[in-house]
């Protein structure tokens, strides 16, 4: 495959460099191409030299750069289902009594839940990323865990903002218990909630077909996976 | 124990014996996807662990430039796609850049690089393996699709590169100018 060349170690001069401007016929292109000779400047050693250790260093720092976001969103999830569950637990009687001082823990244990959901299904797909697979099949596997991504970090937060008053007057019963809920505004509270509902149903009902839902995915899915979705679905299609 | 470290020393053996043999695959795709010698030495060692980590689920009945090229393509596709790294991919490419090579086919291979820069990160993958003249079957076989679509995709790709090839030929070229000076 690769022809060699007693001039290859040679790099560019600028009069080669000048003859550039002219591309060739693509049977010309080709033939130079499978003559290039394999050394190129910034991989000047083997590649096989690296040792074994370092090797496997650099891939469990790849790794984890690469988890780290899925895995911390599903401990912040845990965390707080944790916390909801627990509290609607310690106070089930009061919750069962004023069942309003139950809403705040009931979306934050239901947004803990959504978040592990979300992070767990992140990290099931980049786990399931097999290198050697077909180029469409993997890159289908990190397409699926791109868009639980967006989902995650994107749409959710947005469409979580809604729901932010639950946070607050969380923590706030967490440190003077269930009835200190009942000191807020009911209207004002149920009208964030109801608005975080509608938004949720409307995102479930367009999202798919709204062309700000699709440019969000498209943008942070990137080219690639982008080319990968519509090779799969040509080939499916085909 | 020993026993373990003999097997594990030489299945490390075989991957840098074979790695040596197929490095012109990695040398390929690193021209095909990194832009400067930086970003190379970068996509390098990211595609020599993901080779190193895939190896003891290559099964050696299978052809080893198959494989290697699929573990390659799929770790720089993944790799030019993260946002940092596209971002330094959208700068134009340096055209002066010095990289050892068969000196008269240089320019060729250069002017090639230009064209093949333009398409998306899986077409780039197409024509890269259509340059190394692996048959279709093996194309389709790498990419994941049915030799037919590969045929199609692959006659689409051909003729937008001729065209791009043509369109940027100027009248006053000779054909020794063409070929960066042969006769």
């Amino acid at each position: 495959m690769n022809s060699q060349n007693p001039d290859s170690s040679q790099p560019i001069s600028p009069d080669t460099e000048h003859t550039m401007e002219t591309p060739m016929n693509l049977d010309e292109l080709k033939a130079a191409w499978t003559s290039l000779e394999k050394k190129v400047d910034g991989v000047s050693d083997s590649l096989a030299q690296q040792e074994t250790a370092k090797r496997s260093q650099r891939w469990g720092w790849i790794r984890l750069r690469t988890l780290a976001s899925p895995v911390v969103e599903t401990l912040i999830g845990f965390v707080c289902a944790l916390l909801g569950g627990s509290f609607l637990g310690d106070h089930f009687q009061a919750v069962l009594k004023n069942p309003v001082t139950g809403f705040p823990a009931i979306l934050v244990l239901l947004g803990g839940i959504l978040a592990m959901n979300l992070a767990g299904r992140q990290i099931y797909w980049l786990i399931q990323v097999d290198p050697a697979a077909s180029i469409l099949e993997a890159q289908k596997m990190v397409a699926k865990a791109a868009l639980l991504k967006v989902v995650s970090t994107k749409v959710a937060f947005f469409y979580g903002l809604a729901f932010w008053i639950a946070g607050p007057i969380f923590l706030i019963q967490l440190a003077g218990g269930p009835e200190v809920a009942l000191v807020v505004h009911a209207g004002w509270a149920v009208g964030n909630v109801l608005l975080g509902a509608m938004a949720g149903a409307a995102l479930w009902v367009w999202g798919d077909r709204a062309p700000w839902s699709s440019a969000l995915k498209a943008a942070a899915l990137g080219p690639a996976l982008n080319e990968a979705k519509a090779y799969l679905k040509e080939v499916k299609e085909g | 124990v020993e026993a373990v470290i003999d097997q594990k020393d030489n299945r490390q053996k075989t991957f840098e014996a074979l790695l040596d043999q197929h490095e012109g695959i990695v040398f390929r795709v690193l021209l095909a996807y990194a832009a400067s010698p930086e970003d190379r030495e970068d996509l390098a060692q990211d595609i020599r662990l993901e080779l190193w980590r895939a190896f003891p689920g290559y099964e050696p009945c299978r052809s080893f430039s198959t494989w290697m090229f699929r573990v390659a393509l799929n770790t720089a596709i993944s790799w030019s796609r993260k946002a940092s790294l596209r971002k330094r991919w959208s700068a134009p490419w340096p055209k002066a850049e010095p990289f050892a090579a068969a000196a008269p086919d240089v320019v060729a291979a250069q002017a090639l690089r230009q064209l093949v820069q333009d398409l998306g990160e899986i077409d780039r993958a197409l024509v890269l393996l259509y340059l190394e003249d692996r048959p279709t079957a093996e194309i389709a076989e790498i990419l994941g699709m049915t030799p037919q679509n590969t045929s199609v995709r692959l006659t689409r790709l051909k003729q937008s590169l001729r065209a791009k090839a043509q369109a940027q030929e100027t009248p006053s070229d000779s054909p020794n100018q063409r070929s960066g000076g042969r006769p």
